[in-house]
């Protein structure tokens, strides 16, 4: 099992699909994304998975992101699906990238029915769907 | 705490007298807890099929057609011979126009 923190990042593993073009990355197994509280959105992914994708293919939409030093960036997306390889669970959200992106980013929205614990002593993360309904 | 009068039709009632019979005995107010258990599930179906995200496809501002899910919507668009990549797709969950972005971008 890949390690679920890397250089004490929490990461987590994901398949991302595209439905509408039946298109999925990676082909086999999953990718790990770092999981990033900051990040309000569902997954930010670099441009050249995007575009493996096939999400430059589709009437993408547009937004702007807002930096922590305040400034603001566009990023591009468009709805799209992940898989918590771990779990064995899929969800759907808007998947955005943006230049320079080297990693893939899961956001807020992504993991809001979760129950991740971070555990530093052992160095793992334990991911676990939610027992009761969130507020 | 509110008292109300319905009208039940008899196999509904003969289901209720049964099901309260089966989950509480014969004590007092076992049809109301029945029914009370009853509405609290129903409130939140509904709650839960109100928050389920819509997907809808258009072509020149023309609807033609939306589903629950990605999937079901390719899989609609493709019986309908419309290529996805021709279709706006808006869903009923918005895209926040701003979004914080976190400490690892910069």
């Amino acid at each position: 099992m890949t390690p679920q923190i890397v250089d004490r990042t929490p990461v987590i593993e994901i398949m991302i699909e595209n439905p509408l073009l039946k298109k999925t990355y990676p082909k086999e197994g999953a990718v790990i994304a770092v999981i990033d509280t900051g990040y309000e959105g569902f997954l930010l992914i670099p441009e050249d998975i995007f575009n493996h994708l096939g999400f430059n293919q589709l009437k993408t939409i547009k937004r702007q992101l807002i930096l922590p030093n305040g400034e603001t960036i566009t990023s591009e997306g468009f709805y799209g699906k992940i898989i918590l390889t771990q779990i064995n669970q899929s969800r759907e959200g808007y998947i955005e990238t943006i230049k320079n992106l080297t990693e893939i980013v899961i956001g807020t929205q992504a993991i809001k029915n979760l129950k991740l614990t971070l555990d530093y002593c052992t160095n793992t993360l334990h991911t676990k769907p939610c027992q009761t309904k969130p507020p | 705490m509110g008292l109300i009068t319905v009208s039940l039709n008899d196999e509904v009632e003969r289901t209720l007298r049964k099901l309260a019979r089966e989950m509480y005995g014969n004590k007092k107010g076992a049809l109301s807890k029945v029914i009370e258990t009853a509405i609290e599930k129903l409130a939140a179906r509904k709650q839960y099929t109100e928050k389920q995200t819509i997907y809808r496809a258009y072509k020149n501002n023309k609807l033609i057609t939306e589903a629950s899910s990605l999937e079901e919507l390719a899989e609609k668009l493709n019986q309908r011979g419309v290529d996805p990549r021709e279709v706006r797709i808006l869903a009923t969950e918005d895209i926040k126009p701003r979004a914080r972005i976190g400490y690892r971008m910069k």
